[in-house]
């Protein structure tokens, strides 16, 4: 760092101090919060991610649901997994395979999923750093999950390809699907073996896995987790995402300004915010009842009626934990919508609103703030019911914070904040872009 | 067959006539001691998918020595015989028996079938079924070939069995799960169910009952007390998938019952039934055990079964311990008064079936004690015997005639375990043994029925069937709260009623048909 730059530098960070007042801002992302990986890694990581073969029959790639061009969700309030056709509120209906019911809770995006400090996947946590547990983790298969898997994400990545409804299929649709429908997982005779051969069938990928992973060059077949491996390494790297002005902020290189300033007083002071949307990932990894309104089918496997999703109790059987969920992240939260645990609220403003009522706006949603791609559905999407999505239950759980009251002004402050999180870098679809081909030779979602 | 020694006619006592027996302690203390480890060997049900179901435990009297017995399913791993050799009242322990070697065996049920009186094994395979024939002290041989018995090539994975009007042999019911020969299974390819009717002292080629569904328990029962059992099988919707449902067949002719005959269409990811009177109007009600919820369903009578209300507390959805948030998946289901207060309490296997991300990896067994108020309340955690490791198979049975039900629990990919019951301050208890002379030694079909003091009657059917691919042949236990006496009632297979008879309590008494209707009460020295 030049002089210059380094003075530069000193005099933004009191500008900042100055301007923020006792702000208690976090500290600044940077590389050492980020696992690295050689790009021979990250490029192979990154055909797979685009690419169908991964998905019992063929027909959806994990970036279907988590793409660029919707800041790596997919723009719905509940996905349309596999059996659906098309990107985004477009997504429609295969009629040849259609699906059974819409995915759960809305997609999450990427951002920073890689960075060291993301210790709690999915909305409920059922991927977790876990020191209670003997191997330091949580993850759905308990002492039965195998070993190889180089990190939390990755491990993360070894189970929407087991999802009936997110990509392996149903019943005998496919040879995966078969697997995990009768519970075989693990093993040579496992779902994760099996796509694991179909990969390893591809020359391409067979050539590129013995480049990146000198086990595999010495004669070691390819398992699920050097595919999960690489996947991980490709999200870590191109969903990166700290260079958006609140970046420059926690770098002290340039200070928010204006509304942008006043929301993060707002953010981080009366409106108390930061409390758990904190760190530089703006989120504790903790668990916290929101009263988000419950769309869609629930939490619920197809031998329950209800349509409840009560979040993190789910996972820990602890029942302070009903209907708690992540804190999520809200890096480009201007690009992630639609909002909450199940993508209720399609427009961030009507969200926040809805956020700040502490489970009192329930009374008032209205289904229409969802987009939902049509689609039949045996559980009926809007079900507030006792007996299906439980309002009343929501509403009291998330009554046990106290509701904030904020005025327009003070709206319009903490949405100009929000927007301080979008990243350049966000906006262009991350840092390397969509791949024409993949080694299948599958369409890539474009 | 000869009896031991140790038994002696008991002259029934006068009406009125006080027995003394020690007050009972009103607030009992449910606990359990775990003896699995002194096993000789360790036991456990193994294998691929065709061992993800089943791993039942057929428990029976096998030296007639009135001490439990039983033979444990292995599946991939050996099947084994292990003979009780606890001392009355003392610490339970086995001993490993020879018995004729049989591979992937699934579940067990006893029964005589030759009317010898001494009991005989059924044992489900994912293959050729066999009958094990029993010859006394515990030594078994294969079925005489003249017997007719076709074991077939099925996958099977449940049982029951009856006594038709004018048969002296059994009809056996074997239960199948997925056709391992249909190129397009597994899904949606649930094999056929067979019955084998006998002739004479022998039995018939065997017939399918169409459709099958997956039947992971069955269970022959005259659940609406009319005199004519009826067939209820608990089927699989893992594998059905689409158009399976509960069923319930009659019998002869084999007719399955209709939406248009009043029996509702029910779907369910049934493993196991258990079936007993616990509401007091000797009709029995039944758990279904499944995935998330198990039902209990009420007999309102008329062939009415009413799903009880969730309150009730035994539907048992999500584990109890544990920080596993996620749907139980029960298999064997059994009810027995286990602190001899007078009321039935429900146990049932839990585990998951192998890998299933959707449902609880480390699923705890339940034990539900009834309330005063007929409510349930899960003590599987405070008396230990709340594991988590995949159980399937299991049974309540006295195992060391201290008259405190003790429990077997047969798990998948881990060690079986035995719990032995441990209660202080339990209640009076009473075990009958019904025997009749000549076919049908064991009374199936029989109602056995209790009558206390205060007028409450307990009802008892004799069935072979139900559980997970476990069935127990043991004397019917009854706890009996503070009664210390009891009259009781005995309706034989064909509805001959008995008198009432006022009986001993605290003690296993053999029950058989006298002159006229009265009975013998042959008491147990222990």
């Amino acid at each position: 760092m030049s002089r210059t730059a380094v003075l530069a530098a000193l005099l933004a960070l009191s500008g900042a101090a100055a301007a923020a007042g006792d702000l208690a801002l976090p500290a600044p992302l940077g590389d050492a919060d980020f696992p690295a990986h050689p790009m021979a890694e990250v490029e192979l990581g990154q055909l797979l991610f685009w690419d169908a073969e991964l998905s019992g029959n063929r027909n959806i790639a994990c970036a279907t649901c988590h793409h660029p061009r919707f800041g790596t969700s997919d723009g719905l309030s509940l996905g349309m997994g596999e059996g659906g056709i098309g990107l985004g509120p477009q997504r429609r209906v295969d009629p040849a395979n259609a699906p059974e019911q819409r995915i759960p809770r809305n997609a999450p995006a990427l951002w920073n999923v890689g960075a060291n400090g993301f210790t709690v996947m999915f909305a409920d946590g059922r991927i977790e750093r876990d020191p209670t547990r003997a191997t330091g983790f949580r993850t759905p298969l308990e002492d039965e999950m195998v070993s190889g898997f180089a990190s939390l994400l990755s491990a993360q990545t070894m189970f929407p390809v087991l999802s009936p409804d997110e990509m392996a299929g149903h019943y005998h649709e496919n040879e995966i699907s078969a697997l995990v429908r009768q519970g075989r997982i693990t093993g040579p005779d496992g779902a994760w073996a099996g796509i694991a051969a179909r990969i390893a069938a591809i020359p391409d990928y067979a050539q590129r896995f013995a480049a990146v992973y000198p086990e595999i060059a010495a004669g070691r077949q390819i398992g699920f987790t050097d595919i999960s491996n690489a996947i991980a390494a490709y999200m870590t790297f191109d969903f990166r995402s700290d260079s958006a002005p609140f970046d420059a902020a926690l770098r002290g290189e340039t200070p928010l300004e204006g509304a942008a300033q006043t929301g993060a007083e707002l953010f981080y002071g009366k409106a108390g915010c930061g409390t758990c949307h904190s760190g530089p990932l703006l989120s504790d990894m903790q668990f916290h009842a929101m009263g988000d309104p419950q769309i869609g089918p629930g939490k619920s496997e197809r031998f329950e009626a209800h349509q409840r999703d009560i979040g993190r109790k789910r996972v820990s059987n602890r029942p302070e934990d009903a209907y708690a969920f992540r804190t999520p992240s809200l890096r480009n939260v201007t690009l992630t919508g639609p909002y909450g645990h199940a993508g209720a609220i399609a427009d961030l403003r009507a969200y926040l609103r809805h956020h700040l009522s502490a489970g009192a706006g329930l009374q008032g949603y209205s289904v229409s703030q969802s987009v939902l791609p049509e689609m039949a559905v045996t559980k009926a999407d809007f079900a507030p019911g006792d007996e299906a999505s439980n309002f009343a239950a929501i509403a009291a759980a998330g009554a046990a914070r106290s509701p904030m009251t904020l005025d327009e002004a003070e709206i319009d402050a903490l949405m100009a904040f929000l927007a301080s999180l979008e990243d350049p870098v966000a906006r262009q679809g991350g840092h390397m872009g969509i791949p024409a081909t993949v080694p299948s030779g599958l369409p890539v979602e474009q | 067959m000869t009896h031991p020694g140790a038994r002696r006619l008991w002259m029934a006592l006068a009406a009125g006539q006080a027995i003394a027996l020690p007050a009972c302690a009103q607030a009992e203390d449910i606990s359990f001691a775990n003896r699995s480890a002194d096993l000789p060997v360790q036991q456990s049900y193994e294998g691929g998918w065709n061992h993800f179901v089943g791993g039942g435990v057929a428990v029976l009297d096998c030296n007639d020595d009135g001490l439990p017995d039983f033979y444990a399913a292995g599946g991939s791993a050996p099947s084994r015989l292990m003979v009780n050799t606890s001392a009355s009242g003392g610490a339970i322990t086995f001993a490993q028996s020879d018995v004729p070697e049989l591979t992937e065996v699934t579940g067990a049920y006893p029964l005589d079938i030759d009317g010898d009186g001494a009991l005989d094994l059924a044992i489900l395979r994912d293959g050729a079924n066999a009958i094990l024939r029993g010859t006394g002290a515990c030594h078994f041989e294969p079925a005489p070939a003249d017997w007719g018995f076709d074991g077939g090539a099925e996958w099977t994975t449940s049982f029951a069995a009856t006594f038709e009007p004018g048969q002296d042999w059994p009809t056996l019911i074997f239960g199948n799960y997925v056709d391992h020969s249909n190129p397009n299974g597994p899904f949606e390819t649930c094999d056929r169910n067979y019955v084998m009717r006998p002739e004479g002292r022998a039995f018939a080629p065997r017939t399918a009952i169409e459709p099958g569904f997956c039947a992971l328990s069955m269970l022959v029962s005259d659940w609406q007390r009319n005199g004519t059992p009826d067939l209820r099988i608990s089927n699989d919707r893992q594998y059905y998938v689409r158009n399976g449902r509960e069923q319930m067949w009659r019998l002869n002719p084999l007719s399955e019952y209709t939406e248009a005959q009043g029996w509702p269409t029910m779907k369910l990811w049934g493993m196991g039934i258990a079936s007993r009177d616990i509401t007091g109007d000797g009709l029995p009600e039944v758990v279904l055990t499944s995935m998330g919820d198990q039902p209990l369903q009420i007999n309102k009578g008329g062939g009415v079964m009413q799903n009880a209300p969730y309150a009730i507390g035994t539907y048992a959805t999500t584990p109890y311990i544990g920080d596993d948030g996620r749907p139980s998946t029960g298999w064997h289901a059994q009810f027995g008064d286990i602190d001899n207060d007078g009321r039935d309490d429900l146990f049932i296997a839990k585990g998951n079936v192998d890998q299933m991300p959707s449902n609880a990896i480390h699923d705890p067994n339940n034990l539900l004690v009834q309330q005063r108020d007929g409510s349930f309340v899960e003590m599987g955690a405070i008396t230990g015997v709340g594991t988590g490791e995949r159980s399937r198979g299991a049974a309540l049975a006295d195992l060391n005639r201290d008259g405190l039900l003790d429990l077997l629990v047969i798990n998948r990919r881990a060690p079986m375990e035995i719990w032995q019951n441990t209660t202080t301050g339990a209640g009076h208890w009473l075990a009958v043994d019904l025997r009749q002379p000549g076919a049908n030694s064991r009374a199936v079909g029989a109602f056995v029925e209790l009558r206390l003091p205060d007028g409450s009657v307990q009802t008892r059917e004799i069935t072979v069937g139900g559980g997970h691919a476990s069935g127990q042949a043991v004397p019917q236990h009854f706890g009996l709260g503070n009664a210390d006496t009891a009259q009781l009632r005995v309706i034989w297979p064909g509805g001959a009623a008995s008198d009432w008879t006022l009986v001993p309590v605290g003690q296993t008494l053999r029950v058989s048909p006298a002159k006229g209707t009265s009975l013998t009460v042959e008491e147990t020295l222990q």
